[in-house]
């Protein structure tokens, strides 16, 4: 058996230590106490030093400190890093010290500009989240979403009065005798040219999309008689709209928009000078070239006319003008679209002209 | 990629109609004429400065705004050195980086290598094409290898040749002149050469035939780069040519006269008036450097007056150029710094200089204030920073707000370089206002709106404002936290006395008169520098020793007590604990200062504290610690209100009696 024998040496510990170990109870700085008593060496009978058998080696295992890590209860050594000087260098966000009171946004953001979060001192979020109630949308600091955007943060409603403001002096008064009565425009400015300015920001500033040219002209004012009227529709094609009488020419076919702009006005002069034009051919017109049917030498007309004359001299009340009004409804049914109240309207037509 | 559809309606386009054209008639007003950039222009003038930004060359995110004056150069010159790169990179792989998508063509997306002067042909074309791109040392070596090859060179080119070299010393373009590199033009510093001797210049004033225009030349280089012996040479040069009755260019004269002294420059300028050459502001300035030459304070003013007065006479108008060679050497430099002032005597004469050199200074403001200014010479734009160090030393606020409503007025047009002599000019213009006003609120919006973005952090900009926070009576948190958070990003941290003062003026805040979200910044910024500190403390490691600062007794106590004012009890405990750890203060992991010792009132606070939480270790501790440099007579009242507060049993009250008696007395 070997004898041991203890060297115990005095550990340095603080007042406040040895009031706590006089408190008492085995509770208190166990790892103290385990201090206090000193480091162990023993030796045997031939005063040879212990040779201690080698079962586990004296430090955590690695699983052990996996298990620590992955509960948190590891305890790490915070070593520090050496770019600390350049980590200190980071100052906080801009927007913690801007005041309304002192400065004004239209200086901060003055022109569009992708989302800085530390320069918009607003606290808005963004992201989709399952529970919305639960956790609120991902905060400004490094959201991607926010900057992914376009944000108008440059065209506050101040912002654009100044702008207003500034660029007034350039601008001449409209034409007062258009904003009395907007309805008059058509008459004085029958013709409206439409075209797009494209701006790249790049090397290459020139779109070719910017040659198009839209021309709408109110064809009433061209003041044509009803046979060029009707040869103009004819010659335009489905360039012309029935429901507003307006022509639409859209020319693309040259490379500038300056030749497209007088191309476009060539097709119309041409199209009104042809529309003018009485061919000889054009006598031969008849009844079914037309591009609307009318009631006028229908076969409708011919049979409702003899009806009438059935009905007069059966003794039934007939109305003479409820035939023209009925010929003007019936050539809007025929040549507009069939909707269920026009065919009702046609039903109660129809029965008034025959007095049922 | 914007769109704009433009809609314009067409008024009468000739429609050949039988009817009379159109009935009412449209009052059109024709449009009012602008130039293309009016719009633009009227819209910017909505934008006033953000003085909330950095400055716009940095990338505007709070990790590369730039604290510090060090710290913007070194941003600004990191931008350009990559740019430089760049470039490099594609001269050398052109076919890599051609970009070919530009219309129309942009030269500068094939940047081409410099022409090299001894491999191209020895032609007076290439010779030529070399001297346009103004790289002075490649013409150098293409002439002399024509020389020596004995290819032909007209006169000519010859006399262009010599007007660049004599012009440039044969060296390249110094930094000022770069174009195309602002940072290098800026933070470049070329030292004041001498004339070569020997090299093309004199070659070529030996073969050109001497004429008015070369020997003009000649002596403005030899006066340019002026040494002693270019000076001999230039002066012998020019009593030969006037022996020879030659007249030298008015250049020339300025050269001879800036380099002499007051009564040679006067008699040059009798000789330069019976030439009939009329003098410019050229010539006038290099008077003034002649006048700086004098010793003595009154014969400088007399010279300065003198010339001044010529001026007026003769309708020269003075440019900023001569108003700063007056105001820079107006006051004796000898007694300039406080340092070096011993006596009474000298601060009479310095007060009395200063006075002189306000008021005159105050007449130079009235009389730019009310003209457009426009840089005359390289040298403009230093007077306004000269004239704010002059009245920074007399603090005269009313003159500086006056210099600095000047300079930036519309109707000026000289500026000073940014990064580095407008900082300067801000920084002293920031510094005179804050010490002569005392209102926080006022210190606080003036130093927001000029720190960093014109003014860099600086130690004695800091200490000032930390100066004035002791010296007023009310408190200002969001000062003292801007200024205590600049000075961390400025690494004023690991500064031992700007570090105390922030912790003193931190444990002078009020805890009770903030905010919450006031008191929330408190507490975090209370917790940064801790840990900042202890991080600087820790780096213990052979490799990081030069970065380490260790903790001192007295920095341990002033952190303890804000850990506890901020209801950090734990930690604070734990650092007052490296106080009394023998391990922490000595060998190799050692991260405190063996000398020093913690603050008395801060561990009397901390003790009131404890005892106050009943907290009997705490108390404990903190007895210890003042044990440490308190004798046994001190330490006896704070034992018997330790029994008298806290619930000591008799073996703890046993182990601190026999404490308190171990300590001598």
């Amino acid at each position: 058996m070997h004898r041991l024998s203890h060297i115990g040496t005095r550990s340095k510990s603080t007042l406040a230590d040895k009031l706590r170990n006089a408190v008492g109870g085995a509770d208190y700085g166990k790892s103290k106490q385990a201090m206090a008593a000193g480091s162990l060496t023993a030796k045997d009978e031939n005063g040879e030093d212990f040779r201690e058998l080698y079962v586990m080696p004296k430090r955590k295992l690695r699983g052990q400190t996996q298990l620590e890590q992955a509960t948190g209860r590891a305890e790490v050594k915070t070593r520090s890093r050496f770019d600390l000087m350049d980590r200190l260098a980071e100052r906080p966000p801009r927007s913690e010290e801007m005041d309304p009171e002192k400065h004004t946004w239209s200086d901060i953001w003055p022109a569009a500009r992708t989302f800085a979060s530390s320069v918009v001192p607003l606290p808005v979020r963004m992201g989709s989240r399952p529970n919305v109630e639960k956790r609120a949308p991902f905060k400004k600091e490094g959201n991607l979403e926010l900057v992914k955007i376009p944000n108008f943060l440059h065209l506050t409603p101040v912002a654009v009065q100044q702008h207003c403001e500034a660029i007034k002096k350039f601008c001449t008064p409209y034409p007062p005798e258009l904003l009395s009565d907007a309805s008059i425009t058509p008459s004085l400015l029958p013709i409206s040219v439409q075209y797009s300015t494209y701006i790249h920001q790049g090397t290459n500033i020139r779109d070719i999309r910017s040659r198009v040219i839209t021309m709408i002209v109110d064809v009433d004012y061209l003041k044509l008689s009803e046979n060029a009227a009707e040869k103009l529709v004819r010659l335009a094609g489905n360039r012309y709209n029935q429901e507003t009488g307006q022509l639409t020419i859209i020319t693309d076919r040259c490379h500038t928009r300056k030749q497209n702009l007088d191309y476009a006005h060539y097709l119309l002069t041409v199209l009104y000078h042809e529309a003018n034009k009485q061919e000889a051919w054009a006598e031969l017109k008849e009844r079914s070239d037309n591009l609307q049917v009318e009631f006028d030498g229908s076969t409708t007309k011919s049979k409702l006319e003899d009806l009438i004359e059935k009905a007069k001299s059966s003794g039934l009340k007939t109305d003479e003008k409820a035939l023209a009004e009925f010929g003007e409804m019936w050539k809007t049914y025929r040549n507009t679209e069939e909707t269920a109240e026009k065919t009702r309207e046609y039903g109660r037509q129809m029965k008034k002209m025959l007095g049922i | 990629m914007i769109g704009r559809i433009g809609l314009c309606r067409v008024i009468s386009r000739n429609l050949s109609s039988t009817e009379s054209g159109i009935a009412q008639k449209l009052t059109i007003q024709p449009a009012i004429e602008r130039s293309p950039t009016e719009l633009l222009n009227a819209l910017s003038e909505t934008v006033g400065p953000d003085t909330t930004a950095p400055h716009f060359a940095y990338i505007d995110d709070p990790i590369t705004i730039p604290s510090t004056q060090t710290a913007k150069k070194t941003y600004f010159m990191a931008k350009e050195f990559g740019k430089r790169a760049a470039r490099e990179l594609a001269t050398e792989w052109p076919t890599l980086f051609a970009f070919d998508r530009d219309q129309p063509r942009l030269p500068a997306f094939r940047p081409q290598h410099l022409a090299d002067p001894l491999q191209v042909d020895p032609t007076e074309k290439s010779l030529l094409s070399i001297m346009e791109s103004r790289e002075v040392q490649d013409t150098c070596i293409l002439y002399e290898r024509m020389r020596s090859e004995n290819v032909d060179v007209s006169e000519e080119v010859q006399l262009e040749l010599f007007r660049l070299v004599a012009y440039y010393n044969s060296s390249n373009v110094p930094f000022a002149e770069w174009d195309s590199w602002a940072g290098m033009r800026n933070f470049g510093e070329n030292d004041h050469s001498v004339w070569n001797s020997g090299g093309v210049p004199d070659l070529l004033f030996e073969t050109l035939p001497k004429t008015d225009e070369t020997v003009s030349i000649m002596i403005s280089g030899l006066c340019k780069f002026s040494g002693h012996s270019s000076m001999e040479r230039a002066r012998e040069l020019y009593k030969e040519h006037r022996a020879a009755k030659g007249k030298i260019h008015r250049e020339a004269f300025n050269g001879l006269i800036g380099s002499s002294s007051f009564s040679v420059a006067k008699k040059l300028i009798q000789e330069m008036a019976a030439q009939k050459i009329s003098p410019d502001v050229f010539t006038f300035n290099s008077l003034l450097t002649a006048a700086t030459k004098a010793p003595k304070f009154e014969d400088r003013m007399k010279a300065y007056t003198e010339v001044i007065g010529e001026m007026k006479a003769i309708g020269v108008e003075p440019a900023l150029s001569s108003y700063y060679i007056i105001i820079k050497n107006l006051v004796d430099s000898k007694i300039l710094e406080n340092e070096k002032r011993d006596n009474e005597e000298q601060n009479a004469a310095f007060k009395r200089q200063l006075t002189v050199a306000v008021s005159w200074l105050d007449e130079i403001l009235n009389r730019i204030s009310t003209s457009n200014l426009t840089p005359v010479t390289s040298s403009c734009n230093l007077f306004f920073a000269e004239a704010m160090c002059v009245l920074y030393r007399a603090s005269n606020e009313k003159l500086a707000a006056k210099l600095l409503s000047i300079y930036e007025s519309k109707s000026n047009e000289v500026k000073m370089p940014s990064f580095t002599i407008e900082s300067i000019f801000y920084n002293r213009y920031l510094q005179l206002v804050i010490e002569q006003t005392t209102s926080l609120n006022k210190i606080y919006d003036l130093y927001t709106s000029m720190v960093p973005r014109l003014v860099g952090v600086n130690n004695s900009l800091s200490s000032l404002i930390y100066r004035k926070l002791s010296v007023s009576s009310d408190s200002h948190w969001p000062l003292l936290r801007r200024v205590i958070i600049d000075g961390i990003t400025a690494g004023q941290i690991i500064n031992g006395v700007l570090g105390e003062e922030m912790r003193k003026k931190l444990s002078d805040v009020q805890l009770h008169t903030l905010g919450t979200s006031e008191r929330e910044q408190y507490t975090s910024l209370v917790q940064k520098l801790v840990a900042v500190w202890i991080e600087f403390s820790q780096f213990t490691e052979e490799k990081m020793r030069r970065l380490q600062r260790k903790l001192s007794p007295s920095q341990i106590s002033e952190c303890a007590l804000l850990l506890t004012r901020i209801g950090e009890q734990q930690k604070a405990y734990e650092l007052l604990e490296l106080l009394l750890d023998e391990n922490a203060c000595s060998g190799e992991e050692a991260t405190v200062h063996p000398k020093g010792h913690a603050r008395p009132w801060a561990m009397a606070e901390l003790f009131e504290d404890a005892l106050r939480q009943k907290d009997t270790f705490g108390a404990a501790t903190c007895l210890q610690i003042m044990s440490l440099t308190a004798n046994r007579t001190k330490l006896e009242p704070l034992a018997n209100r330790i029994f008298e507060k806290c619930n000591v049993n008799p073996e703890q009250r046993r182990i601190i009696e026999g404490f308190v008696r171990l300590r001598p007395q």
